[in-house]
């Protein structure tokens, strides 16, 4: 293993603190409340995810060849996903509607079922790609 | 921006979207019955994607070494640990917000927060592949 101590710290406070937060929330009963606890989570993912991205696109650069290549298809799977993954959530919460509004009809909730589920799927395939060029190549 | 990538690359990214849209056209044809099978199904399909990242940056590690290693396992354990938390995450969505023993908000902010928690450990990884190859480039000198 190449990890080093402050690697697996870090690893060990991305359990702890999802621990911690669940506990400081656990006392909360309001219905709408825990609904707002999840959108935050889904905007702080999508900062998670914007960060990974910046840091893929100077890494890139010092690398070159085939892993800024891998390194680039991880990115493009990073994108997709956040791009969906904040609509998704509000769809969720807000009972699966049918449509972005009058004139959309056509995007019934059963076309953003298959979009953002399968979606969701094929986003983190891509990346998922990414990772099997740096085994493959 | 001068993108690494080759002309199959572009293939497999396009074709992976595309699937997706067409996904949508189709449960539309299908309509009711399928719906909520796909919806319930689907939900758990990402961990299983995830967990063959998790594979790939396993075996690719030994391949590498080095700032590389270190990197991809950063990266691969945050990897790991999301798909973990979406099994768990995509489950309380799939049963509307369940109490599971503690309560509702308890899950909530648990899962939310540890989905946050784990893309910022990928997110780690990439940001150490930056800075340990900065460091390569510029003769490794200390810190």
């Amino acid at each position: 293993m190449n990890m080093e101590r402050r690697d697996l710290l870090a690893a060990g406070a991305s359990i702890l603190i999802p621990l911690l937060a669940g506990i400081a929330a656990a006392g909360i009963q309001s219905q709408r409340m825990v609904v707002q606890i999840v959108v935050w989570g889904t905007y702080a993912t999508s900062a998670a995810i914007v960060i990974s991205v910046a840091a893929i696109y100077k890494a890139r650069e010092m690398y070159g060849g085939e892993v800024a290549r891998n390194l680039e298809l991880i990115a493009m799977g990073y994108i997709l996903f956040i791009v969906s993954f904040l609509p998704h959530t509000l769809w969720h919460v807000s009972g699966l509607p049918d449509a972005l509004g009058p004139g959309w009809a056509i995007f019934s909730q059963a076309w953003w079922t298959g979009f953002f589920h399968i979606g969701a799927i094929m986003f983190f395939m891509i990346s998922v790609y990414g990772f099997y060029k740096f085994w493959e190549a | 921006m001068g993108l690494h990538l080759e002309r199959h690359d572009y293939y497999a990214v396009t074709g992976f979207l595309v699937i997706s849209v067409v996904s949508g056209f189709l449960i539309d044809l299908f309509q009711n019955s399928a719906v909520i099978s796909l919806h319930d199904i689907t939900f758990y399909v990402p961990a299983v994607a995830l967990f063959a990242g998790l594979g790939f940056i396993y075996f690719a590690r030994g391949k590498y070494g080095g700032e590389i290693a270190r990197s991809l396992e950063i990266t691969g354990t945050g990897v790991g640990l999301l798909g973990i938390f979406w099994l768990l995450y995509a489950g309380m969505f799939a049963s509307g917000f369940p109490a599971w023993g503690i309560s509702p908000a308890f899950w909530a902010a648990f899962l939310g927060t540890g989905v946050v928690t784990t893309f910022m450990l990928t997110a780690y990884g990439f940001y150490m592949f930056w800075k340990l190859g900065e460091e390569a480039m510029s003769g490794g000198d200390d810190s």
